[in-house]
């Protein structure tokens, strides 16, 4: 066995030694043929390199001094030659490097890479990049790149390692900054392009892309506006003509508003670009579009609040309006503001001491104003102004600015005072109206009136005249106030057509409507009395007629210190006032005028009744004389022919004692007649004594007064139930006594006599009867029933002196009631009568308690 | 000289009347004295006892005054106030005996103390049944009070 072994070992010895020897000639075959620069000799001292000291020693110093690693390699990878720097580069003497396989320079996973390389170096030229393995661990990023070295004998690789770490630092710190750069533009809202003159899309950064999409190999026309062709006019491209920057908008499909910022842009490498920003501006344009509109309403609001705004600096007195203010104070808006310097001549005197003491105040306070100014125009009117202020502190909370507003506020003053003038008139007017309703006395009344005009309402001066009828016509002055000074008095004013009377005054009297004078400076219907009114400070007057409704009788003046005082409400009410006045003075003369008609009338009225009460006295001495002085020859009459038939009588023959008979009838039938006249008149003095009466008991009364009548009579009375009236008991008693007799006369012939007392209802009313079965009577005579005298019958048939239903009809029309009477010859009669108090009365009958108050007064 | 006691004082003016009246008086033989006096103040100087009658007893006084309204001078009812007025005659029953039947005269005789108020019916038979009446109620069947006796007049 040892010898085999031995065999072998002697055989690979050879080999090796074979090998060696080869490798050996190669290379001295190199160095001859001068493929090899240099010998790396392992000598005890190390591995050494020989150089051949030959003119390719500035080859030599330069590859030194080269920065790049360089190396020459044989074909199949080892390292013939290194220079120092790859030696540096992998951390590694040069000598160790002598003779290695290349792939020792890399890191592992790299060798693979360095072989393939190697293999196309020995063909051409190839670059790779991998990284070289350092001594100490680190690994080294390079760029290798390899050349063939041509050569017969011995062909190789020329390696080159660049050091990348540099570049790879720059590239890494680039790609850093880049990226920092891409994330920006990323981030940014803003689209942002690079587009090419082709079209192309070079650029897009992330918002871009996601509304467009990817834009790689697309045209920019294509996926902005899905055209395929180029826009006619190219906005982007535009940049490229003027070499300016220039933005434009454009509203897309979808209703954004993009505006587009586009800018030439050089590239790296000198070409033209567009860079091209893009703004999704649709809401800020929407928000803008707000802001104008509401801005734009502002200013209109403002405009027509007319109110302005305004601002100043207090330092310097500048100051800044808005157009309402320019109006306000009829100025130009063109024109800048007026400084506050200035301003005093576009207050009035008190508004600007106001104003000024009141911006120190502010200022010094800080507290904001709120003031009413006066205002002088341009034109020279006045006007009024509402102005706020408040005072603006900077960033050290110094006031160094004033701002407000101002609202004109000229109207409503002018208003304000209308209402304020038109208040003091109605109060006036008020006042007017109860010394209008108090008063008695007319002047009186005028003079009250004329004091509210002044005192209340305000007026200067008032006065009341009324129209004479005298030659001249004058007006005659009756009551005046206020500021009068004698005017009136000289005034000598006229209501004829003359020049005294074709002022205010004549004119209203003559036409009875109201004359105005808005400025009496410059009135000419004023001449005669101007220089006089104005020197008493009449500017405006107002003259009212005073009418009836005919015509005019007066008329009241009122003048008022300024001009134009007078306005369509003011006259509405002063008119409605000179109404008032007419009307009051009107009724009271009427009122004066009743009360001396009435005085009159009582007058009338005492004579009348003094007549009256004189004949009623004279007619009740003539029916007492009569009582008296009429029966007292009647009873003589009587009484003589009494006793002449009494004493003498059985002397006389029979028709003597008959003459005498019918003589003491005579007698007895007159004093019956004087009686019942005499009843009959007084029934008509009588007044009437009212009182609730049972009916029911006068007739009983009566029938019992009757007894003596119906003796030896067959009478059947059929008395009904009777109401309580108001009546006069005494006289309704000879109501019943005059019918109840009647009847009983009148049934006389009756065998039976049948006599009804009662009420019935007629047409709605309750009716008295009395109703009998006597000879009754023709009812073709019936109208003169109850004529005084007046008699149906035949005196021998019927006694009666005609008088009784005379006066029972005057007692029932006394009542306020009739009577009437039915009749039938030979059937009977029926009596029937109302009292107007039965209306209200048909009811029970009297109580007991009513039965002792009846016919108190009998 | 004392006047016989006189019954009734008959008082009216109207002759008539006055026959009347006496005719029917001493028909019913009611009185024998009656001294008839024309006008009030006739009256009234009889029972004062005064004038044409001074010479009568005071304490004489007529036992019934018939007294008519209508007078001359001096009225009735005048007549009548004095007499009632006064004490020496206030006693005396007054009879107003008239034509009247007014009421004020009523009233007012009744107020100055009439003791009775008739009225003259016109009626013959009826007036002469009428003073009959009054004769003998106030001259039989009324009670008089006793007269005092009276101081004599000074013209007694």
């Amino acid at each position: 066995m040892a010898r085999l072994r031995q065999a072998a070992a002697m055989r690979s010895e050879v080999e090796r030694l074979r090998a060696r020897l080869a490798e050996a000639e190669e290379t001295l075959n190199a160095i001859r043929s001068g493929d090899v620069d240099a010998i790396a000799v392992d000598g005890p001292n190390g591995r050494q390199i020989y150089t051949l000291q030959t003119p390719d020693r500035p080859y030599q110093v330069f590859t030194e001094s080269m920065s790049e690693g360089a190396a020459s390699l044989a074909s199949d990878g080892t390292i013939i030659f290194c220079n120092r720097r790859l030696a540096d580069m992998v951390g590694q003497p040069q000598e160790k490097l002598l003779g290695a396989p290349a792939t020792v320079l890399v890191a592992p996973e790299y060798k693979q890479r360095l072989k393939k390389l190697m293999a196309l170096g020995k063909q051409n030229l190839a670059r790779a990049e991998m990284e070289f393995q350092r001594q100490d661990g680190s690994t080294l990023p390079v760029v290798t790149s390899v050349k063939p070295i041509l050569s017969e004998q011995s062909p190789g690789i020329c390696l080159i390692a660049t050091d990348m770490s540099e570049r790879k630092r720059a590239e890494a710190a680039v790609k850093a900054e880049r990226q920092r750069f891409e994330s920006i533009l990323d981030g940014l809202p803003a689209m942002i392009c690079l587009l090419t003159p082709a079209y192309d899309v070079a650029f897009a950064n992330q918002a871009f892309r996601e509304r467009f999409g990817e834009a790689q190999g697309r045209k920019c026309y294509e996926y902005c506006f899905g055209a395929s062709m180029p826009c006619a006019f190219c906005e982007s491209f535009h940049v490229l003509k003027t070499g300016e920057p220039h933005d434009w908008e454009v509203i897309t499909k979808d209703n954004r508003c993009i505006h587009a910022f586009d800018s030439p842009f050089t590239d790296v490498d000198g070409s033209p670009l567009i860079l091209e920003m893009d703004l999704d501006v649709t809401e800020h344009r929407e928000a803008e579009r707000e802001l104008r509109q509401s801005t734009a309403e502002l200013k209109e609001a403002q405009r027509v609040a007319q109110l302005g705004s305004w601002s100043m600096d207090v330092k310097t007195g500048d100051v800044t309006w808005s157009d309402e203010l320019y109006e306000m104070l009829g100025l130009d808006p063109s024109q800048p503001a007026v400084a506050y310097s200035a301003q005093e001549r576009i207050f009035t005197p008190e508004s600007w001491a106001m104003l000024t003491a009141q911006i120190a105040e502010t200022m010094k306070s800080g507290i904001p104003y709120e003031l009413e100014l006066r205002t002088v125009r341009s034109d020279g009117t006045h006007g009024w102004m509402l102005a706020r202020g408040e005072p603006l502190r900077d960033e050290n909370g110094m006031m160094k600015r004033l701002r407000g507003v101002a609202l004109d506020i000229t109207k409503r003053k002018e208003a304000e005072r209308r209402l304020e003038r038109v208040n003091r008139t109605l109060q006036a007017m008020s006042i007017c109206a109860e010394a209008l309703m108090r008063c008695s006395h007319e002047a009186d009344m005028l003079q009250r009136v004329c004091d509210a005009v002044i005192e209340v309402a305000g007026y200067r001066m008032a006065w009341v005249g009324y129209a004479e009828h005298d030659e001249d016509k004058t007006v005659r002055p009756m009551a005046w106030a206020g500021h009068e000074d004698g005017y009136v008095l000289g005034a000598h004013i006229s209501w004829a057509d003359v020049e005294r009377g074709r002022g205010p005054t004549g004119i209203a009297i003559r036409t009875g409507n109201p004359a105005i004078c808005h400025d009496i400076a410059h009135d000419p219907h004023l001449d005669p009395w101007k220089e006089q009114a104005l020197q008493r400070g009449y500017r405006a007057s107002i003259v009212l007629p005073l009418r009836t409704e005919e015509e005019s009788f007066g008329a009241i003046s009122i003048y008022a210190a300024e001009p134009d005082a007078f306005d369509t409400r003011e006259c509405q009410l002063l008119e409605e006032l000179a109404r008032n006045m007419s009307y009051a003075i009107t009724a009271l003369r009427a009122h004066a005028e009743l009360q001396q008609l009435n005085q009159q009338l009582d007058e009338r009225v005492r004579h009348r009744t003094a007549e009256l009460q004189s004949a009623n006295r004279e007619l009740e001495a003539f029916s007492y004389s009569v009582s008296h002085d009429l029966r007292a020859p009647l009873r003589h009459i009587s009484g003589f022919s009494k006793l002449l038939s009494e004493e003498f009588g059985p002397a006389l023959p029979e028709q003597a004692q008959h003459h005498l008979q019918r003589i003491q009838e005579g007698t007895v039938r007159m004093g019956q007649l004087i009686d019942d006249l005499l009843n009959l008149s007084r029934i008509g003095r009588h007044e009437l004594r009212c009182q609730a009466t049972s009916l029911g008991t006068i007739v009983r009364q009566v029938l019992i007064d009757l007894e003596p009548e119906c003796e030896g009579r067959d009478i059947d009375w059929k008395v009904e139930k009777l109401p309580l009236v108001d009546c006069d008991g005494a006289l309704v008693k000879q109501v019943f006594q005059n019918l109840l007799l009647n009847a009983l006369k009148f049934t006389r012939p009756r065998r039976r006599a049948v006599i009804e007392i009662g009420t019935e209802e007629q047409q709605g009313f309750p009716v008295i009867f009395v109703r009998d079965n006597g000879v009754g009577f023709n009812m073709k005579y019936a109208a003169k029933l109850f004529g005084v005298f007046q008699r149906m019958h035949r005196a021998e048939d019927f006694e009666g002196t005609g008088v009784g239903l005379a006066t029972v009809q005057r007692i029932v029309q006394k009542h306020g009631g009739r009577i009437w009477a039915k009749a039938e010859l030979d059937k009977g009669a029926t009596f029937y009568f109302t009292l107007a108090a039965l209306d209200k009365t048909l009811q029970e009958p009297a109580t007991k308690e009513e039965v002792a108050h009846e016919l108190a007064g009998d | 000289m004392n006047l016989p006691e006189i019954d009734i004082l008959l008082v009216e003016d109207n002759k008539d009347d006055i026959e009347l009246t006496l005719h029917s008086l001493r028909r019913e033989r009611l009185a024998n004295r009656i001294h008839v006096a024309r006008d009030g103040v006739e009256a009234l100087d009889f029972l004062f006892c005064r004038g044409e009658f001074a010479e009568r007893s005071a304490s004489q006084q007529p036992r019934l005054v018939l007294l008519d309204l209508k007078l001359p001078k001096l009225d009735g009812l005048e007549v009548l106030k004095r007499i009632k007025d006064d004490s020496k005659t206030k006693t005396i029953p007054v009879v107003i005996l008239t034509s009247s039947k007014e009421e004020q005269d009523l009233v007012k005789g009744y107020k100055l103390g009439v003791n009775s108020y008739i009225q003259k019916p016109v009626d013959f038979d009826k007036f002469r049944d009428t003073v009959r009446q009054i004769g003998l109620y106030w001259l039989v069947v009324n009670q008089a009070p006793v007269t005092e006796p009276l101081r004599q007049s000074v013209h007694a």
